[in-house]
């Protein structure tokens, strides 16, 4: 199985979330996604493929992002997946319970930002 | 570098996953190849870099499941019938590019479609509204006409005398009211030049009957039907062209045949009532000579009292004219019945119609089978690719999806171009109509709209053709059976298509006879009929209607010399080699009739008819200007002048009914019965019969007498001409102004013109039948042909192995055509019974032909079996044609 770091938020459904966030600022594909959310949590959550693309199928099922072929001149066909409006929706809406959900975990369990 | 695409491919195949698409696996390949380069690039070496990458390869288990899940899901949704339709606008798409792929099968059924659906919508949009539009007048459903009718034969309707009307409105409780009138040309004369229009002499009580009010003034009223008022109606195309639509005209002065009349109503527009054209209505006032019970001169109309049905008013009628018979002598032989006006002037009319609906109806039917059938060839063409499609894993309701769209949209097309062809048919309407097809008495000009429900109907049953038989070739396609069906070919489906198409052509083939049968029939009695010598010879002779001034329309004449002065004028214009004047022109429409009392007889005796002949008044010359033979004794002279010996002229029906033993020369008879007042006629001449009411009609027995000792209102002139009649016409007109001053000559045609004029009516169904036989023709062909070219097509094959084993070329297409050749056998004869029993139908509209004509249908027969040779003729050619080599290498 791949990384139990990130198995465990595809269960709770934060890995979602962290795809659509992803894709707020433009289209990736698949690759670029797994890399970017590396990027960002430093190192610390990383897609394989066999955790990123049945999530992208489910929310693609989902019509919360759409994929489609890009062929640029000089590159190789990929498919790129972007927001659809919907997904930018549930996007905020998911924002905002996570926030409020990490915040009472933080008074809750007495966490501390790093 | 490695191809992980490939690896992926091969890693599924170990593990025997199935059904990853295509472009799922390139995806991931891309993927893997960025991992592989990313830690290239972060410095680790190919080995470790490889390793990464397998790692992640070895575990792609969950993506195998997130697809199969997904496939689930979707299905599932599908069955529930989800209200969208995923992909319709790619089944279109899909659908467009098959049927432009498949530009002449596509072509024919949409062609084929757009003709049957225009021309039967057409068709039974003319039908209904002639045979069932209303009459523009208030409560329609209540107007009745009443006739008086011979007591033997009460279908034999004729108009009524005035003591017999009178006799009605007095004795009968069915009506509300009861009017009557005779037609009448007036010449007007106002503001402008005089012209001559159509009008009437009509009881006020006709305008109750028909519930009109006056747009201006007012109508007539009872007392104003008696003699002495001079007052007049006109129509609104009267009052705009001769008093400018000027809104005072009411109590101003308007000269009718040259009297003074006093203008008290202008009608409504549009109400021209009884015909197209009627300007003028005076008061009846009726005259000494109308109050004569044999003198039948006038229409009556009626309207309904409140609950009477149409029924009970004939029966009340009927019963009113038994007793009238047994009363009066001049009675004798008569009754009186009562129609719905709607029902009048359709006579012919009505069974034309039903024989052309017949007529379309199998046209469209044909249509509707050539269709199927070019769907079922196609189909069962396309069935070996169903058939692979369906085991390499297409579902089946997909291929009903895709073949629905196809049919929906040819169907969809082929109903767009039927609305096309249905809109331009009736829009030039009177292009395919003979002049005044469509121009009803009471009605005027019918409209000819779309009737929104034979539209409906005609596509209903066309798309239904295309749609139902697209399914044939998915008809027993199931899993379990698609391997022997793809070991098979299509030999299994083309034993159950070609049975399903020879049947089909055979019932198209028997349906096409019917049409070309009824087509082939009316087109035999129309040139029987243009062979029938009308009695007199029509050609090169010039008509022309006169009103001549008359105050009391039939008696004694005003102008006694009208005839010599005419005769004057026109012979001293050149090129006119002789001229005269009749009151009733042959073959024109118009007739009057009058009871007669032959000297030294007996009165009639109970249930004896009384003596009659129809009635005519002649200038001299008549018979020498249009060739009719003067069987004895002499013609009418200058000497025969109006207070002479009183003369007449008979015809030879009329001398061998009353005078068989020949010697009618001589001897006198008077106009009315026994006690009648009116002078002795002595016969002077005997003429030979013309053909008056029709060319297909017996001659009539008929009387003539000379203008300058009868009149009559309206008189036709007839001119021999020595050229082209109608350059004639400037001159005469002149000529006939000079005889009269003011005196307007209208109508001018040759007599040739009237002649074929007569038979007009028969000239549009039969046009349109023969369209509808070559359109039925047509598609016949269409479908042998499909029919053989498929035969052929799926036999490629063994025609290859027969001229391969020493099969003659000959023998081949002989082989191809007696395919066709049973069905179309077999159509024929059923064709045959068909329009024997069909015939029937149109027997009344036929002349001289029996619907078992055996010329009409050997010939047709003979027809269709030729255009079946030669529609079979192309693919049997291309069967022998066959190199045996390819043939059997295709396979």
């Amino acid at each position: 199985m791949g990384d139990p770091i990130v198995e465990a938020a595809a269960r709770k459904g934060s890995a979602e979330l962290l795809i659509l966030a992803t894709l707020e600022d433009g289209q990736l594909h698949g690759y670029d996604i797994a890399r970017e959310i590396a990027r960002r949590s430093d190192g610390l959550l990383v897609f394989h493929v066999a955790s990123l693309y049945p999530l992208l199928y489910r929310l693609e099922d989902r019509r919360w992002i759409s994929g489609r072929w890009v062929e640029k001149p000089g590159q190789r066909r990929r498919r790129c997946y972007r927001l659809t409006a919907e997904g930018r929706r549930v996007l905020a809406s998911q924002r905002s319970r996570w926030s409020s959900f990490v915040g009472a975990l933080t008074k809750a369990a007495g966490l501390r930002h790093a | 570098m490695r191809d992980w695409a490939a690896e992926i491919r091969a890693q599924l195949a170990r593990n025997n996953y199935e059904g990853l698409p295509p472009e799922v696996v390139d995806e991931i390949g891309h993927h893997l190849g960025d991992v592989h380069r990313a830690a290239a690039f972060r410095g680790c070496s190919q080995e470790e870099a490889d390793r990464i990458v397998e790692g992640e390869l070895s575990n792609i288990a969950p993506i195998v499941d997130a697809i199969r899940r997904r496939r689930h899901e979707r299905e599932r949704r599908s069955q529930e019938g989800s209200s969208r339709w995923p992909g319709l606008s790619r089944d279109i798409a899909h659908a467009w590019r098959v049927l432009t792929a498949r530009r002449a099968h596509s072509t024919l059924v949409v062609v084929t479609l757009a003709v049957a659906i225009g021309a039967c919508t057409a068709v039974f949009s003319l039908v209904n509204s002639l045979v069932f539009g209303r009459l523009p007048y208030a409560d329609p459903d209540r107007l009745v006409l009443l006739w008086e009718t011979e007591a033997d034969d009460p279908t034999n309707q004729f108009i009524v005398a005035q003591p017999n009307y009178l006799d009605w409105i007095a004795g009968t409780r069915s009506f509300a009211a009861l009017g009557a009138w005779e037609y009448n040309t007036f010449n007007v004369s106002a503001d402008v030049d005089p012209q001559q229009v159509p009008g009437l002499r009509a009881s006020s009580s006709l305008f109750k009957v028909l519930g009109v009010q006056p747009a201006l003034g007012r109508i007539h009223t009872p007392a104003e039907d008696e003699p002495g008022h001079r007052v007049a109606m006109i129509s609104d195309a009267v009052w705009k062209v001769h008093f400018g639509g000027d809104r005072s005209v009411i109590g101003r002065e308007i000269r009718l045949n040259g009297n003074v009349h006093e203008v008290i109503g202008v009608m409504p527009s549009g109400f021209e009532f009884p015909r197209k054209g009627t300007g003028i209505w005076v008061p009846i006032q009726f005259t000494d000579q109308d109050k004569n019970r044999g003198s039948h001169s006038f229409y009556v109309a009626g309207r309904l009292a409140d609950g009477v049905t149409v029924e009970q008013a004939r029966d009340e009628v009927e019963r009113l004219g038994d007793s009238l018979r047994s009363r009066y002598e001049e009675n004798e032989g008569e009754g009186a019945t009562v129609q719905p006006m709607q029902e009048f002037g359709l006579l012919n009319t009505r069974q034309i119609l039903f024989a052309l609906s017949g007529a379309v109806a199998l046209v469209l039917l044909i249509a509707c089978i050539n269709v199927a059938g070019l769907q079922v060839a196609q189909g069962l063409a396309r069935r070996r690719e169903f058939v692979t499609r369906l085991s390499i894993g297409a579902r089946y309701s997909h291929l009903v999806r895709q073949v629905l769209v196809e049919s929906l949209m040819l169907a969809g097309l082929g109903c767009l171009g039927g609305l096309g062809v249905a809109l331009l048919a009736t829009r030039s309407i009177d292009l395919i109509l003979s002049p005044g097809f469509r121009t009803l008495p009471f009605r005027g000009d019918v409209a000819v709209v779309i009737d929104s429900r034979v539209l409906v109907f005609a596509i209903a049953v066309a798309a239904l053709s295309s749609l139902l038989f697209a399914f044939a070739p998915l008809v027993g396609l199931r899993k379990p059976a698609l391997q022997a069906m793809l070991r098979e070919g299509d030999r299994g489906a083309t034993r159950l298509a070609s049975g399903t198409r020879r049947t089909l052509v055979a019932v198209e083939v028997a349906m096409a006879i019917i049409v070309l049968c009824g087509a082939g029939l009316m087109i035999r009695s129309l040139s029987r009929l243009l062979q029938v010598n009308p009695g007199f010879n029509p050609s090169q002779t010039l008509v022309m209607q006169v009103s001549l001034p008359q105050r009391d329309t039939y008696g004694p004449p005003q102008r006694a010399a009208f005839c010599r002065t005419l005769a004057g004028e026109l012979s001293a214009l050149p090129g006119i080699v002789k001229a005269s004047a009749i009151s009733h022109l042959p073959l024109n429409g118009s007739n009057s009739s009058r009871g007669l009392f032959i000297e030294g007889r007996n009165p009639p005796g109970p249930n004896e008819p009384g003596s009659s002949a129809n009635y005519r008044l002649i200038c001299p010359g008549y018979f020498a200007t249009l060739e009719i033979p003067l069987l004895a004794g002499r013609d009418f002279n200058d000497q025969d002048v109006r207070d002479g010996a009183q003369v007449v002229i008979l015809n030879r029906a009329m001398a061998e009914r009353y005078w068989p033993q020949g010697d009618a020369l001589g001897k006198r008879f008077k106009l009315g019965g026994i006690d009648s007042t009116n002078p002795w006629l002595t016969v002077i001449g005997i003429a030979d019969n013309v053909r008056h009411f029709a060319l297909e009609a017996q001659p009539g027995r008929e009387i003539y007498r000379p203008y300058s000792q009868a009149a009559w209102p309206v008189m036709t002139i007839v001119a021999k001409t020595a050229g082209e009649p109608l350059m004639w016409q400037r001159p005469v007109r002149d000529a006939i102004g000079r005889v009269e001053l003011q005196l307007p000559a209208a109508n001018p045609r040759s007599l040739e013109a009237v002649v074929s004029g007569s038979i007009a009516w028969r000239e549009t169904p039969m046009r349109l039948l023969t369209g509808f036989a070559i359109v039925g023709l047509l598609l016949v062909s269409i479908g042998v042909y499909g029919v053989l070219a498929y035969y052929v097509s799926q036999r490629k094959r063994e025609f290859g192995v027969r001229l391969a084993l020493g099969a003659s070329r000959v023998r081949l297409i002989a082989l191809v055509l007696r395919q066709s050749a049973l069905p179309v056998f077999v159509g024929v004869v059923a064709g045959v019974g068909g329009s024997l029993i069909s015939g029937r139908w149109i027997a009344s509209l036929l002349y001289e032909v029996e619907p078992s004509d055996p010329v009409v249908l050997i010939s047709i027969a003979g027809l269709l079996a030729l255009v079946a040779i030669v529609s079979g003729w192309i693919p049997a050619r291309r069967a022998a044609m066959v190199d045996p080599l390819t043939a059997l290498r295709e396979e």
